[in-house]
């Protein structure tokens, strides 16, 4: 649809509906990443069966990146300039990128100058990636609050919607997303088990084995990809509609879970690695020489794979011999590629961090506080905001002294253990009930007194000899709370009987349903 | 459907080829994990966020009534985003709007302020308290978050208006209370008439010691006779046809009730309630035209003391007033057939018509004392003007309220 242009832009007015350039460039390079993955699995299939000729595959692979992301950079400058945009300027920008590619392929002597095969691959893919760094730009786009949508009061530009008849939908683009990316990784799982299935079948080329496992490892990239990309889409989904509302978003929100799931991303990628330089069964698939030589790689192996021995495949024609398939190349640009991408990241984290700490205030680093101490405290203050602070198992119980809010991310994995005292044995037999009470759903509340929460508990017990149970357990516990004089050994073996009753009572209670709270005064 | 796919897709890997194709595993196992961590997290916090509100039970017109909503995040897993809001019905303002985008850290307790100002008298309901909260990934079937329902509900009572009795152009002392009489009915020990000699029969606990002493004989006091009069207030809330605007005129009618009352318990005077209205309490059922129960008409005897006066507030916030109700004048003799001889009965209502004309005529005779407080006197008919006249040369005092609403009562 062509888009008339009666408003006059104001570029500085709309500078705050532009998406931030940084996070721009981690989500562009990370889309670009996964479909770089997904077109070079076909293109290393194609090649296998030397469909391509004498194509140098790894200048198409980088073409068909550089594409998507051009073409994301493209599109994002269009939507950001409300340009002139119809199909046949679309069309004629992609003639011309095609074109100039060509020159520059030509330039550097790649390809024959004629029309070849070479040149029908390289539109075909770079179609592929242009396309998809377009359509993926419009969800990324569409995912941020549009300028139109907005009050002038509030610093939009509502005529612009009226103008370009624009019927963005947030809902529909993140719908988009999150669908293209499922059906692409179905797409991309497909190619690898149905591309290693083909390999080991179908003939018996050269280099056979080490690219079965660069695509398996394609494929794992492409979908641990995957993981920060929907995050990010889903939040800044969520954020948009909050500015719509306009809610106000709490602090520490995005960039948080942001980080945490593209820590994890790296977390799994270590994990892989380092279970890689084992060797064996698990060691990391990468592309290999033909010639089985070690590349001067970080992902070298101290011992050779032993290979699968392939099937005796005989066909009616054996293949002539042809030149070994050399990938050399490929582990340095996926070095390369890896070491650019964790600089990237980095780079985003610090970004992030340092914007936050100008926003409340900081004014630079004061190298005095830097001490082991601090440092140290600012780590554990990290740790309990991920984890929280170590609860307290009950206000009544335990004082607020030096423990409390130790930091034990095992805490509630440790059992609490039968006291020595008798004191402190009826409190224990009293809490054991109040717990499985409290799991049979009539938790003891905050401000219940021993009394208080005996009568609320009474209504839900059906024996009489529970209820007597649950009078001894509060007469002996409030006994053992509060008295001063010691308690007997044969008050410890009551509260321990009158408790064995209630918790095997509440613990068929909370095996078959949740007792549904009744009052005192419900009861006939 | 997704996830069923993935699995499938997994187990195809795991016999047998699962050397060749760990890494894809991986991305998948990684898929997985994350999702079914995802939907745990989402289903610890759900299940376990607990959320409270605090408020008052009772409040006066056009107080301000601060309301707190309690959120308690039970568990170690943060909440990443929990956006809540609390359902306010329409007649009550609630400043700021009821609605938090927060972000809870584990075991947090937040605690969500805002204000509602009660301009309209009536039986609220405060809540549900709604909201959408979200972990990292997608959980249910919206994409933004499914909404949930927290069913914590408040009950507010708000009272009707009350106004000094001058601004709705009622005199101040209107025939209510303790007053002298001629008929010896009880004597009143607060009312001292004088003092004289002592005779046989009198009443020991009547003896002035004072003056006995003084005089060397005895004396005894002697009181003034009184009687209390009762005040009964008969609402009618039956409009005279299916117009709206009798709501608001019947909102006129039930602040004058609800000042009348106030005023006769300032007085120390038992008042009562009686109404054709239909006060719902707090069912929540429609009930068809003509179909009415009887349970939901106010018929409150006089009484004394404050408990009484706020439940027949109580009963006044939430009157309705139905143009199915029966009319005041068939119910007229029920309710007095309750009432002690004398009291004095306020009867409240739009208009006068004939029939209820007669029936006050009657009331009249059979020795009760009654006031007649319009509030839309000739507005409708000219039955009106007519009905007036009668009442007045039958000696029932008649009072005029229907200029009230230019007199700032916000009805």
């Amino acid at each position: 649809m062509m888009r008339k242009a009666p408003v006059k832009l104001d570029f500085e007015k709309l500078a705050p509906f532009r998406p931030p350039a940084l996070v721009t460039l981690y989500i562009g390079l990370l889309k670009a990443g996964q479909i770089t993955c997904l077109l070079s699995s076909l293109i290393l299939i194609i090649q296998h069966y030397k469909l391509t000729a004498s194509m140098e595959t790894g200048w198409l692979i980088l073409a068909t990146f550089l594409t998507h992301l051009a073409s994301f950079y493209r599109h994002l400058w269009l939507e950001e300039h409300f340009a002139l945009n119809s199909f046949f300027a679309k069309l004629g920008e992609f003639v011309i990128m095609i074109i100039g590619l060509r020159l520059i392929l030509l330039a550097f002597g790649q390809v024959s100058p004629v029309i070849t095969l070479d040149f029908i691959y390289y539109a075909l893919f770079m179609s592929a990636a242009w396309y998809s760094g377009m359509a993926f730009l419009h969800q990324f786009y569409n995912l941020y609050l549009q300028p139109y949508e907005v009050s002038a009061e509030e610093g939009g530009v509502p005529a612009l919607g009226d103008a370009y008849h624009l019927s963005y939908d947030h809902t529909q683009a993140y719908k988009e997303l999150k669908t293209s990316f499922r059906y692409m990784a179905l797409v991309q799982v497909a190619i690898v088990l149905s591309g290693v299935s083909l390999i080991n079948e179908v003939g018996n080329n050269p280099g056979k084995a080490g690219l079965t496992q660069t695509l398996v490892l394609l494929g794992g990239i492409y979908l641990l990809l995957g993981l920060p990309l929907l995050v990010w889409a889903r939040m800044r989904f969520l954020r948009t509609l909050w500015q719509l509302d306009k809610l106000k978003e709490p602090g520490r929100l995005v960039d948080r879970w942001v980080y945490y799931v593209g820590g994890l991303v790296v977390v799994i990628l270590v994990v892989t690695f380092g279970i890689s330089s084992l060797g064996g069964m698990f060691t990391l698939p990468m592309p290999t020489a033909g010639k089985q030589e070690i590349l001067p790689s970080i992902f070298n192996r101290s011992t050779p794979i032993p290979l699968p021995t392939p099937r005796p495949f005989t066909p009616p024609k054996p293949p002539e011999s042809s030149t070994p398939l050399n990938l050399e190349w490929l582990g340095f640009i996926i070095q390369a590629l890896g070491v650019i991408a964790a600089a990237a990241f980095l780079g985003v984290i610090l970004w992030f961090a340092f914007t936050r700490l100008i926003q409340v205030g900081w004014v630079g680093p004061q190298w005095r506080k830097f001490t082991p101490g601090a440092i140290w405290r600012v780590f554990l203050n990290f740790w309990r905001g991920i984890f929280g602070r170590n609860r307290l198992k009950d206000p009544f119980e335990k004082a607020e002294g030096d423990d409390s809010g130790r930091f034990d991310p095992f805490g509630w994995l440790k059992r609490e253990n039968l006291p020595d005292d008798a004191r402190g044995r009826v409190r224990f037999y009293y809490r054991q009930v109040a717990h499985r009470a409290g799991r049979a759903g009539l938790p003891r509340r905050t401000g219940q007194t021993p009394a208080e929460y005996a009568n609320y508990l009474a209504p839900n017990l059906n024996e009489a000899q529970d209820q007597a149970n649950l009078e001894n357990l509060t007469g002996l516990y409030q006994e053992a709370r509060f008295s001063p004089h010691p308690v007997e050994p044969a008050q410890v073996e009551t509260a321990r009987a009158s408790s064995q009753g209630l918790v095997a009572f509440f613990r068929q209670r909370s095996r078959r349903a949740r007792i549904k709270p009744r009052e005192q005064a419900d009861k006939p | 459907m997704w996830w069923l796919l993935l699995l499938a897709v997994l187990l195809l890997l795991l016999p047998g080829i699962w050397a060749n194709f760990w890494f894809l595993g991986i991305g998948l196992m990684a898929w997985i994990v994350a999702s079914l961590l995802n939907r745990m997290w989402y289903w610890r916090v759900t299940h376990t966020v607990r959320l409270n509100r605090t408020i008052q039970t009772q409040a006066f017109y056009g107080d301000i009534v601060e309301v707190e909503v309690t959120l308690h995040n039970g568990v170690r897993l943060p909440i990443p985003w929990l956006r809540l809001q609390d359902t306010i019905p329409g007649y009550l303002k609630a400043t700021p709007r009821p609605e938090w985008l927060v972000s809870v850290r584990s075991q947090e307790k937040l605690r969500l302020n805002y204000k509602l100002e009660c301009k309209r008298r009536g039986r609220y309901q405060i809540g549900p308290l709604e909201g959408k909260m979200g972990v990292l990934l997608d959980t249910g079937k919206e994409a933004s978050g499914d909404w949930q329902s927290w069913n914590k509900v408040s009950r507010l009572v708000v009272y009707p208006q009350v106004v000094p009795l001058e601004r709705l152009l009622l005199p101040s002392r209107l025939p209510m209370g303790n007053m002298r009489t001629r008929q010896p009915l009880l004597p009143d020990p607060s009312r001292i008439a004088g003092v004289r000699e002592y005779r046989s029969g009198d009443d020991p606990r009547q003896i002035d010691w004072r003056n006995t002493a003084r005089q060397s004989q005895l004396m005894v006091k002697e009181f003034d006779r009184t009687r209390v009069l009762s005040m009964a207030i008969f609402l009618d809330l039956r409009p005279p046809d299916r117009q709206y605007a009798w709501q608001q005129v019947a909102e006129t009618s039930i602040v004058v009730a609800a000042s009348v009352a106030t005023r006769t318990f300032d007085l120390k005077q038992p008042v009562g309630l009686f109404s054709n209205g239909f006060d719902p309490g707090w069912e929540k059922v429609n009930y068809k035209e003509g179909e009415l129960p009887e349970w939901g008409r106010p018929e409150m005897s006089p009484r004394n003391g404050g408990a009484w006066l706020y439940e027949i507030m109580e009963r006044l916030a939430g009157i309705e007033a139905r143009p199915d109700s029966p009319g005041l004048d068939q119910l007229i003799g029920k309710w007095t057939s309750r009432l002690p001889w004398g009291s004095t009965i306020a009867v409240i209502t739009f208009e006068p018509y004939p029939a209820l004309v007669a029936e006050l005529s009657r009331l009249r005779k059979a020795g009760f004392s009654v006031m007649a407080i319009f509030t839309a006197a000739g507005r409708h008919t000219s039955e009106g003007y007519d009905g007036i006249f009668t009442l007045h040369v039958l000696g029932v005092k008649i009072y005029d309220v229907s200029q009230a609403e230019q007199l700032s009562l916000s009805v």
